[in-house]
């Protein structure tokens, strides 16, 4: 870093987020943010806006810049498959590929006109939301995304849905991939068939 | 509509600790927070996680001020539906069933209304964690019985330290 904030000599203050001292130019000020030594505005920083074009058979994110966060935040906006009342799951790539072995468990509470629940242990994907419509309003919601970029633990995610599928449709989970490995990558992909529309958007949340 | 976070606070331990405390940290800049929480380690299997509050005067409230529902959400087996209660002393689950082999975990907590001297803070809870079982996961949503500002937030492991990571956001 070239500046010295207004200080001379050798003794510099280090800067740090939280911890900075002295009297920034603009350029400093700019330098220091750049170099993740001060508090910048947002925490909820934008990785990626991907919307499903065509009718991919899948739909991926390839940089989770997981070594940067620990949580992620993922919001899904207007996701329809390509066939009516198909389920949309989601799987972790490893080394850039997707993970499909049986290394995923979860537990989901669904609640329409016949509240039921899903569960699995040893799955081989996550599933996010069941019988999503084609014709229908879509799905929309979100998911926390825990600990993708730490080798040595699980990857966690919890996540709420909302969509009309038969009926309204509304549903939280949490998920796990039990295998100790360093996720950089989401792909999504229907129970059968394409997906073909929505909006993905991921985000990693600083400092966490 | 939200927009971003804001970093408040942040304290990170890789030690085992029975409570993280995170005091004089709400104010009238953010009616709405997330508070965030991911798991190293814990001292042994079981336990769970539990949420409460500091007043104006910076006194941890410890009376039976706390009501909550949760569901205890499992990869097989019924879940748990009977973390009911409407004169706790503090409020439950955060997590559950955390595990001494490193797996780590993570949980989302979003404060609400905390500094109203006129409302109720509301709290709502996700969470998934691994314990010996399987995966464990919570949805909790809960509030604390008065009408008082709220400074700050306990954290609590319940018949289990664990070491972890707590940051508190304000939601903009």
């Amino acid at each position: 870093m070239s500046n010295e904030f207004g200080y001379v000599g050798t003794a510099k203050p280090t800067q740090a987020v939280k911890s900075n001292s002295g009297v920034f130019s603009v350029n400093e000020h700019k330098e220091l943010i750049e170099d993740k030594k001060i508090l910048s505005f947002g925490q909820l920083e934008l990785i990626e806006t991907k919307s499903i074009s065509g009718t991919p058979s899948t739909f991926s994110f390839d940089t989770l810049k997981e070594s940067i966060y620990d949580v992620h935040f993922v919001t899904i906006t207007d996701y329809k498959p390509q066939t009516d009342d198909r389920h949309l799951m989601v799987r972790m790539k490893v080394g850039g590929t997707t993970d499909t072995g049986s290394n995923y468990r979860y537990a989901m509470q669904r609640i329409n006109t016949g509240s039921s629940v899903v569960q699995s242990a040893n799955d081989s994907k996550i599933w996010l939301a069941y019988n999503i419509g084609l014709n229908r309003e879509g799905l929309n919601g979100s998911f926390y995304l825990y600990n993708a970029g730490d080798s040595t633990k699980f990857t966690f995610l919890t996540s709420c849905n909302v969509h009309f599928g038969i009926g309204i449709d509304y549903n939280y989970q949490s998920g796990v991939h039990d295998s100790a490995n360093s996720v950089n990558g989401l792909e999504f992909s229907a129970s059968a068939g394409n997906v073909e529309h929505g909006t993905f958007s991921l985000y990693g949340i600083r400092y966490s | 509509m939200s927009t971003n976070l804001q970093l408040i606070k942040s304290t990170k331990s890789t030690d085992l600790v029975s409570n993280v405390s995170l005091q004089n940290v709400f104010s009238s800049q953010y009616k709405e927070y997330e508070l965030h929480i991911t798991f190293h380690n814990a001292s042994t299997n079981g336990g769970y996680g539990g949420l409460r509050f500091f007043d104006s005067s910076d006194t941890i409230i410890d009376g039976t001020e706390y009501a909550y529902a949760g569901s205890h959400l499992k990869d097989n087996g019924s879940f748990d539906n009977s973390w009911i209660d409407t004169d706790a002393t503090f409020l439950a689950p955060l997590y559950l069933d955390a595990n001494d082999d490193s797996r780590g975990g993570g949980c989302v907590v979003k404060i609400f209304n905390p500094n109203s001297s006129s409302d109720y803070t509301y709290v709502v809870v996700e969470s998934a964690t691994y314990g010996d079982g399987g995966l464990m996961g919570a949805k909790t949503l809960g509030h604390h019985l008065g009408a008082e500002t709220i400074t700050g937030v306990q954290i609590l492991n319940v018949s289990s330290t664990r070491s972890l990571n707590v940051v508190l956001y304000g939601v903009l």
